[in-house]
């Protein structure tokens, strides 16, 4: 993820966008780390903001990040729980929409990581498909 | 010689068919047969609304005879699951926008407080990536 920031943060803007956690440990299946740390679902928008640091400080992440608010109405506009990735192409159309969950996360880095290679050689933004 | 080397191997073939069969049954072939395996607590043969892992309304959808438990034969029913979740549970229903489709357009705050981000910002000017996440 910041591989891909660094190779195209010159032709391209990149968020991460912070949404509800997916598994802290008042979830159903909490991840290891989230016990050790104590990371719980936040319930204000500060504790929001302070998991989100603790994510950017661990990850020595440069990407600057938003932060969804309380009523998750991004996470829902996009249907991106528990994790995913959307490219915005100049026209306001989605030129990547990845897949939702983990599963989907590494195929659809691979798709940006295409597209903005090929926009950075040509200065072309890749076609959309035809419907 | 010949003769005896046929059996040997015709008998081989057999005893590979044979475990191989009872292996299966033993792990439990079919989606109902693993389901149970992993959410039937009391082993009574079906899966109660307690045992069940996912959400009420989920089990309402699978328990297709709605008499409260989840039988074998109707996991077998549902098509296969997806995104790792245990068989027989379907795969969420995708409602996000698609290649092609207009972002849908909002305005956030930065973690710093320092800007308010808008997609119409760059529009025109450049593509953005979105990564949407948390720690967990």
């Amino acid at each position: 993820m910041e591989k891909l920031y660094q190779d195209y943060k010159d032709i391209a803007e990149f968020r991460i966008v912070y949404i509800s956690e997916a598994h802290a440990i008042d979830d159903r299946r909490p991840v290891p780390y989230a016990i050790e740390k104590g990371i719980k679902e936040h319930k204000t928008y500060g504790e929001r903001c302070s998991v989100a640091q603790t994510l950017i400080d661990e990850g020595k992440l440069t990407i600057p990040s938003i932060i969804d608010k309380m009523d998750n109405q991004v996470d829902t506009a996009y249907d991106a729980h528990p994790n995913r990735l959307f490219l915005v192409r100049k026209d306001g159309r989605l030129g990547v929409a990845g897949g939702l969950g983990p599963r989907g996360w590494k195929p659809s880095m691979e798709q940006a990581q295409k597209w903005l290679a090929q926009y950075k050689k040509t200065g072309i933004e890749p076609e959309l498909p035809k419907k | 010689m010949k003769e005896k080397t046929f059996l040997l191997i015709v008998s081989l073939l057999v005893l590979a068919l044979a475990v191989g069969v009872s292996f299966a049954e033993e792990t439990g072939s079919s989606p109902g047969d693993r389901f149970l395996q992993r959410f039937d607590e009391d082993k009574d043969g079906k899966v109660s609304k307690d045992e069940f892992p996912g959400r009420d309304e989920r089990f309402d959808r699978v328990d297709e005879n709605q008499d409260g438990f989840i039988e074998k034969s109707e996991i077998n029913k549902r098509p296969p699951g997806g995104g790792g979740r245990p068989p027989g549970l379907p795969a969420r229903e995708d409602k996000g926008p698609k290649v092609g489709d207009v972002a849908p357009s909002f305005k956030l705050a930065s973690l710093d407080g320092k800007e308010e981000f808008e997609l119409k910002t760059f529009k025109g000017a450049r593509p953005v990536v979105l990564l949407f996440g948390s720690y967990t």
